[in-house]
């Protein structure tokens, strides 16, 4: 008898420069490594990918961004961000800026949407700004989320 | 008569340009009586910024002036610098920058066609509606972009703001492997790259012959991108050094850019120009599929630029071959840099045209003055040329919506980064 087929692995991908307050995404991947999540999960940074992003999206796949914003919150706040709100909001695509939420429109217009697509927002304070302990406990709060998000029953 | 009467458009906003700046045109009978490309993105600053700083962070400095053509301005900068201090980089480091700079192009070129111009000549509002009807141009263009930040990365460990080039050569040597893979996908591209010379040359584009002045830096025998002598096809032919004493630099009122004029005329630098004044100078093959097109050169038609930027990207995957297939690396892959007082000037061809720079270093190696002339800035003469001429060919009896349609197309042709220029786009049309 044919056994279904095992769900795609969680494709877990840290966006931004490896630089100032940009490197949320980064250190959330890092922390992930650090906790064993990569027996389990597929983690991935990439430096401004642009619509380069297309590359690891796709039918079928299970995927979840992390990246740093910037929405006035106060800093570390990690936010579940709505994907239709956030590909409403993208700009038509310019030289220089076609950033996440406009790579996730041309996602969709190529038929290259995941079968499941999370993309969780930390949001970052003033470069060189003091780091009252807010960094380390939202990357804490990253680390719970993806537990919550990938966990085995969950598929 | 529709065409004779007055009329004032402004165009607020221009999408799918790099920067910030509108359009104000303002006609009447039938004539247009003023045209203003105005730029009011902030000065950026970045002559001042490196003055007093080491020679050793100009690059880090100059490549934060683009996120797209990060290296033409360390490519420019380092020619200067180089020459500054009388260091001469050895053959195989001239062949990987050239290597380098094929990835810029590459990368630059692939995302202009695919996603900002195309839309114009497929009758599309931006690349996203495009990407539902033609997925597979699009998903074309992002192949070759990314094959174009895969070479950039190769030397420079990323492809936003690369790190890996230095005064004398290159940090490390790129890692034999990592070169092989690249090298590989590069051969599977090629099918992608001619096939796309043809594709353009096939698109429907606006019959619109314009006289204007091409200038570009022209080698012995190599297509323009790392050296060569500044040329015009009005008979121009200087060495780098003597730009200043016939490109003049000028500021007006609507621009935080300046403008730039060859003996006080308006001309064009970028693919266009580049491919007018050396198509003679492509290898072979792209030569070949050049020719199957049936493109007249030299060409004085702007909207042949989609097609001139399809042929360099075909030429830069054929010369990164060919470069590639001859790597081995070499350590150190640098030759030692001893700072001096002096002054040196650097001139390469960035994707969007001639970049020429000029720094005065004092004997420690630091920053006394520096003098970037990029791009847009010496387009912008142009494009407001091309704008009024354009306009004017299309036909002022035109609806509010048909004459902003064709300017945006115009500008947009030209591929503009006003960031850049420090300097760029909104569009206003307004009817009297």
């Amino acid at each position: 008898m044919n056994l279904p087929e095992p769900p795609a692995r969680w494709r877990v991908i840290g966006i931004g420069s490896p630089v100032a307050q940009d490197d949320l995404g980064w250190a959330a991947i890092d922390l992930l490594r650090m906790a064993g999540l990569d027996a389990s999960l597929e983690l991935l940074t990439l430096d401004r990918p642009g619509p380069a992003l297309l590359e690891y999206l796709g039918p079928g796949e299970r995927v979840i961004l992390i990246d740093a914003m910037q929405s006035g919150r106060a800093p570390g706040s990690v936010r579940d961000l709505a994907l239709a709100e956030l590909i409403a909001s993208a700009g038509m695509p310019s030289t220089h800026a076609l950033g996440v939420a406009e790579t996730l429109r041309l996602a969709q217009a190529l038929g290259a949407w995941p079968e499941r697509l999370h993309l969780l927002g930390i949001e970052m304070g003033m470069p060189g700004g003091a780091d009252s302990g807010w960094r380390a406990a939202a990357l804490r709060e990253v680390l719970r989320r993806i537990r919550t998000l990938t966990a085995p029953s969950d598929v | 008569m529709t065409g004779n009467r007055e009329i004032r458009i402004e165009v607020p906003v221009l999408a799918r340009v790099e920067g910030e700046g509108a359009l104000d045109l303002v006609a009447s009978g039938g004539r247009i009586e003023t045209l203003h490309l105005r730029i009011f993105e902030p000065p950026r600053y970045f002559e001042k910024f490196l003055e007093g700083r080491g020679y050793e962070e100009v690059l880090d400095v100059v490549a934060r002036i683009c996120g797209i053509c990060p290296v033409a301005y360390q490519m420019t900068a380092v020619q200067a610098l180089e020459q500054a201090f009388g260091v001469e980089p050895s053959p195989w480091v001239q062949r990987l920058r050239r290597l380098m700079y094929c990835g810029e192009w590459l990368q630059s070129h692939a995302l202009h066609i695919h996603l900002l111009a195309l839309p114009d000549f497929l009758g599309f509002d931006n690349g996203i509606a495009m990407a539902a009807k033609h997925p597979d141009a699009v998903r074309r263009g992002l192949r070759l972009q990314r094959l174009g930040n895969d070479l950039i990365k190769l030397f420079g460990g990323r492809s936003v703001h690369p790190v890996g080039m230095r005064v004398g050569g290159f940090h490390r040597a790129p890692d034999p492997e990592q070169a092989a893979r690249v090298l590989a996908e590069l051969r599977s591209a090629l099918r992608d790259a001619e096939a796309l010379v043809a594709f353009t040359a096939g698109l429907d584009l606006p019959e619109d012959d314009q006289n204007f002045l091409s200038v570009a830096l022209r080698h012995e025998h190599e297509y323009p991108m790392f050296s060569g002598r500044i040329v015009s096809d009005g008979g121009l032919d200087i060495p780098v050094e003597a730009f200043p004493d016939r490109f003049r630099e000028s500021h007006v009122a609507h621009s935080t850019a300046l403008y730039a004029h060859l003996d006080d005329r308006p001309y064009l630098v970028g693919p266009l120009a580049r491919l007018n004044l050396n198509h003679d100078r492509l290898s072979a093959p792209a030569r070949a599929a050049l020719a199957a097109t049936g493109l007249r050169l030299p060409s004085r038609n702007m909207f042949h630029s989609v097609i001139a930027r399809a042929v360099e990207i075909h030429e830069a995957v054929l010369e990164a071959i060919r470069l590639l297939e001859d790597y081995r690396p070499q350590e150190p892959a640098f030759v030692p840099v001893e700072p001096r007082a002096g002054t040196g000037f650097g001139a390469t061809e960035a994707p969007r045209g001639m970049l020429w720079h000029r720094y005065e270093l004092d004997d420690g190696g630091r920053v006394l003055s520096a003098w970037i002339v990029p791009p847009t800035s010496q387009n912008q003469a142009r494009i407001e040329d091309d704008l009024r001429r354009s306009l004017e060919a299309l036909g002022l009896h035109h609806d509010d919506d048909a004459l902003r349609q064709r300017g945006e197309t115009v500008i947009r042709n030209y591929d503009p980064c006003i960031s850049c220029a420090t300097h760029f786009l909104k569009v206003r049309v307004r009817r009297q």
